[in-house]
């Protein structure tokens, strides 16, 4: 299982994401990845095989972290995971290439 | 080594040259100086567009006249479509479930309806749209479109596809196919046709084709002929793939614009954006304005596209006539040297093919290809000393 | 830094990677006086090495140790001072150079501010400063969610302070993964298994070589060193001539299978049958080396050579880092992956490059301060070139741990088998971007970073030299992007155009 390092570190405040119907408990200033791995989530996409994917290269080169965040209006955008900021109340789904 | 035919060019005229070549009992060699299908042929967007296109129908109804000229290959290039992947025995992609020619302005739509009074006379189907046809057939349209013509027959096939499928075919049927070959001489010895290679070796053959798509006019100069062909730089983008949102080949009538969404349900856009030709040698560079326009007009007509993530961009180098039209045929100031491509080449280019395969085969040319013919241009080459 | 002033149009040196290079790059141009822009695509400056906790985030002792010194003070000296102005969370998405038709004379940079918007930036001269990316290894499995890179699972540790695993196996060939699982031990790690291609006697004949670089270099030759002795210590096992095979696991990793390397009559690495090893581990970390990041500076039209243990596809550049293309320039690890010290004297060298051919400085006042920068260069790549030369993966073994089922493209889902189809007559696809016409590998989201390198390799079995392959065309926008951002640019460039009065690029 995953680990928040505690020793020596403050984080920001406590904020909730909502996956796939699962709430996640994470701190401003987490990535959505971060956010995901801390809560034990490693997979958050779906390739058009059905293979699972997650976190590849962290630094926002390979897009394997793709995961959708909910718009007001309920569209769905496509972003990275590693490299974007999560914020209270956002709501992610796994991205499922085939139903893209 | 000694062929029937050397065709110079390994894009889709050439190869499908050689495979219909291979029909009629003859033994092409295809010359490609770098990898099969690498420029225009495998770069560009892949419509499959049969109404006459906003570039040709812009300029006034004399040169629609003209250009509908190009309406029966058009129609044999359809015939060819439908059953091209049977016949090739391959998945080209090909779909064609109907393309709309979009309008904006009551200029736009007088346009469609000038045009379709053209293409009728020349016995292509068209129907025009009103605002409700149109958004039953295209989800998301926006309300600034007018109406529509719409061509049954239109859609798309896939580029990267299909000139390697017709080289697999002919190559079965006894072509061979010699990429990295660069031509560097073409001479008559002896009653027929000597090439080149830039490695030395020779190839003889009775006829020579140039296929060589934008690199015409200098496979024409070995042989001391002006071939008409200019290169054209053309940028296109390629969103990320999403569930079947498209159905139709979109184009517009007065905006350079082409929308499709291929199987692996990327949606292309394009349309004719330049790109910026670069050194020889290196691929047209795209640039962030043209980029931008090209999604906005897209946009305009179709604002969901704006949801979704453009993943890239690509540019191709296509050969156009100096009057638009393409080239097929012989030309007449050499003896069997023959000139095929220029306009419009993916949709047209398996009637091209099969069109020249025919002339070289009988030694005879449909009456309605003289239009086609490159001796067109035979005043250019009356100061070449021919 | 200035933060970002969201109407900057313009600025006479735009710097794109805020790493050592682009740091070091910022704080000579602002000492003669000219304040760059310094653009990257995180949040905060650092470049990979210093990926910084973001702002919420306070971590008392972060990155201590001796490696992380001098680029931790460049990082200082460029955060503090005004007269940089700084535009981070912005992806450069292209460069068109300078248009004389156009009535252009200088850069035009088409910037990705993310929430901000698309926006158009024009600059004098550009110092492209892309930094690297991990080199990709493609073996069964390793797509499944727990392999990653050494650099993804240190950049989780140092910049979130979270660890993503709590058994590690790490697999490589570089030096980094030491480094890594070192961190991972002081998180609470358990590190299951470090497994490194070389043989022991290789690895004890490098540190035994790496004594001569003592004096100069000590950190980097002393923290190997002593993290061997303490995962010795820790009873961590460190296993030699041995290189990751295959990822076992349905949701994520669950387990890894190491082979043995056979070097039998001096040849190349290769696997062997026998001696394979399956390590129970949830996270799976790979340390083969790195690529450097040169699509920017590509798809703007600079030259290219071709070290693939140098970092694949590198900007050719001049002795002072001016690309090809007049006006650009490039420097750190896009230029060669040479490490941090490297990294800090390239961006110096480029900038004074860029002060003398602007004639902001003259060439009297900073010979002699050239010539030191030169001369720190000259000392970080004898150490890097060692440092290579140690760290080489074994390319044969790498091949062959690819199958014919493995992917090669994790965008577009194609395996090897796939690539390899058109190889054979008539087509004999040769060239890496008729392949990728002819198979759609390389046309997913990441544009074939993954698996260009990894195409180029399989092309030429067991090499990294010979004849250089051609990299797949880079074009803008080198990553992807909101189109709804991309056509809302197209007014701001009309309006741009308006104001110049002309319009000359439209068709």
């Amino acid at each position: 299982m995953p680990t928040r390092i505690d020793r020596g570190v403050t984080r920001g405040p406590r904020i909730a994401l909502r996956f796939d119907g699962q709430t996640v408990a994470a701190h401003a200033g987490d990535s959505i990845a971060a956010a995901l791995i801390a809560a034990g989530i490693r997979a958050w996409r779906v390739d058009r095989h059905g293979r699972p994917r997650g976190l590849w290269c962290g630094m926002g080169v390979c897009y394997d972290c793709l995961v959708g965040v909910e718009a007001a209006d309920g569209t769905v955008r496509r972003v990275r995971a590693c490299t974007t900021p999560a914020e209270d109340g956002m709501t992610l789904h796994t991205d499922r290439e085939a139903s893209r | 080594m000694s062929y029937d035919v050397a065709i110079i060019g390994g894009g889709l005229a050439g190869t499908a040259a050689a495979y219909y070549l291979t029909g009629h009992g003859l033994t092409p060699a295809v010359l490609e100086a770098g990898e099969l299908n690498a420029e225009a042929s495998g770069a560009n967007a892949g419509s499959l567009h049969f109404q006459l296109e906003h570039r040709l129908i812009a300029h006034g109804d004399a040169l629609a006249q003209q250009v509908a000229a190009i309406i029966p290959l058009a129609k044999r290039a359809m015939a060819l479509w439908r059953g091209l992947e049977t016949e090739l025995r391959a998945p080209l992609d090909v779909v064609m479930d109907g393309g709309l020619m979009l309008a904006e302005t009551p200029e736009d739509m007088a346009r469609l309806e000038a045009k379709q009074a053209v293409e009728a006379r020349w016995g292509l189907d068209t129907q025009m749209l009103d605002q409700a046809q149109v958004r039953a057939r295209l989800p998301g349209v926006a309300d600034t479109v007018l109406g529509a013509a719409h061509c049954a027959d239109e859609g798309h096939a896939n580029p990267r596809l299909t000139t390697l499928a017709y080289a697999r075919r002919a190559a079965e049927r006894g072509a061979r196919f010699f990429p990295h070959a660069r031509v560097t001489a073409t001479e008559r010895r002896a009653g027929a046709w000597s090439l080149t290679l830039a490695d030395g070796r020779r190839i003889r053959a009775r006829v020579l084709v140039n296929a060589a798509g934008a690199w015409a006019r200098d496979v024409g100069q070995l042989a001391n002929v002006h071939i008409p062909i200019v290169p054209v730089a053309l940028q296109m983008t390629v969103t990320e793939p999403v569930a079947p949102r498209l159905g139709h080949l979109i184009q517009h009538a007065g905006k350079a614009l082409s929308m499709k969404q291929v199987e692996a349900g990327n949606i292309l856009v394009g349309g004719g954006w330049p790109a910026r030709l670069g050194d020889p040698g290196r691929r047209p560079r795209a640039f962030p304005r043209t980029i931008a326009r090209n999604l906005a007009t897209a946009c305009g007509v179709w604002p969901e596209l704006g949801r979704l993530a453009l993943l890239r961009t690509w540019t191709g180098t296509v050969g156009v006539s100096t009057d638009q039209l393409p080239l097929i045929g012989r030309l007449s100031a050499l003896p069997d040297y023959y000139v095929v491509g220029a306009g419009s080449g993916f949709t047209l280019g398996p009637a091209f093919a099969a069109t020249l395969a025919d002339q070289i085969a009988t030694g005879r040319s449909d009456p309605q290809a003289t239009v086609y013919s490159p001796d067109r241009f035979a005043h250019l080459n009356m100061f070449m000393g021919l | 830094m200035s933060g970002d002033d969201p109407t900057a149009t313009a600025a006479p040196v735009a710097i794109v990677g805020a790493g050592p290079a682009g740091l070091a790059a910022a704080a000579l141009l602002a000492d003669h006086g000219v304040r760059p822009l310094l653009i990257d695509e995180a949040p905060r400056p650092g470049g990979q090495i210093l990926r910084q906790p973001p702002r919420e985030t306070t971590v008392e002792r972060w990155l201590p140790g001796p490696l992380y010194r001098a680029p931790k003070a460049a990082l200082r000296a460029v955060e503090d001072r005004a007269d940089i102005a700084w535009l981070g969370g912005a992806t450069v998405l292209g460069i068109d150079p300078p248009d004389p038709l156009a009535g252009r004379d200088g850069f035009e940079l088409w910037v990705d501010t993310g929430a901000r918007g698309h926006r158009l930036i024009a600059a004098e001269r550009v110092l492209l400063a892309t930094g690297a990316y991990e080199l990709p290894v493609a073996f069964p499995g390793w797509t499944l969610p727990g392999v990653m890179g050494a650099g993804a699972l240190q950049t989780v540790l140092k910049s979130q302070q979270i660890l993503p695993g709590n058994r590690l196996v790490f697999a490589g060939s570089h030096p980094l993964q030491l480094v890594v699982a070192d961190q991972a031990l002081d998180a609470g790690a358990e590190v299951a298994l470090v497994a490194f291609s070389q043989s022991r006697p290789a690895v004890l004949a490098a540190a035994a070589r790496s004594l001569r670089h003592l004096g100069r270099h000590w950190p980097k030759v002393w923290t190997p060193a002593r993290i061997l002795a303490r995962l010795a210590a820790r009873g961590v096992a460190v296993r030699f001539n041995t290189v990751v095979a295959e990822a076992h696991g349905s949701h994520s990793v669950t387990a890894a299978t190491l082979a043995g390397l056979d070097r039998a009559g001096g040849r190349a690495p290769d696997m062997t049958a026998d001696r394979r090893a399956r390590v129970a581990c949830d996270t799976l970390a790979l340390c083969y080396g790195f690529l450097a990041g040169t699509e920017l500076a590509r798809a703007t039209g600079a030259a290219w050579t071709w070290d693939l243990d140098a970092g694949g596809w590198l900007v050719a550049h001049d002795g002072a880092f001016r690309s090809s293309v007049p006006g650009l320039y490039a420097a750190g690890e896009a230029t060669g992956v040479d490490g941090a010290d490297a990294a800090l004297a390239k961006g110096r060298l480029a900038a004074r490059a860029i002060l003398a051919d602007r004639g902001w400085a003259t060439s009297d006042s900073t010979d002699a301060a050239r010539r030191r920068d030169a001369r720190a260069l000259a000392r970080a790549l004898a150490f890097a070139r060692d440092l290579r030369r140690f760290a080489r993966p074994p390319h044969r073994a790498l091949d062959r741990i690819t199958g014919a089922d493995t992917l090669v493209c994790r965008c577009e889902a194609i395996t090897r088998a796939g690539v390899e189809a058109g190889r054979q007559p008539p087509l004999a696809l040769a060239d890496m971007n008729a392949v990728k016409r002819a198979t759609r590998v390389g046309m997913g989201a990441c544009q074939g970073r993954l698996c260009g390198a990894i195409l180029a390799r399989l092309a030429r079995p067991g090499t990294g030299g010979g004849q250089p392959p051609r990299p797949f065309t880079a074009r803008m926008p080198v990553k992807p992007a909101s189109i709804a951002a991309v056509a809302a640019l197209a007014e701001h460039a009309d309006a741009a155009d308006d104001d110049r009065g002309d319009q000359t690029d439209d068709g």
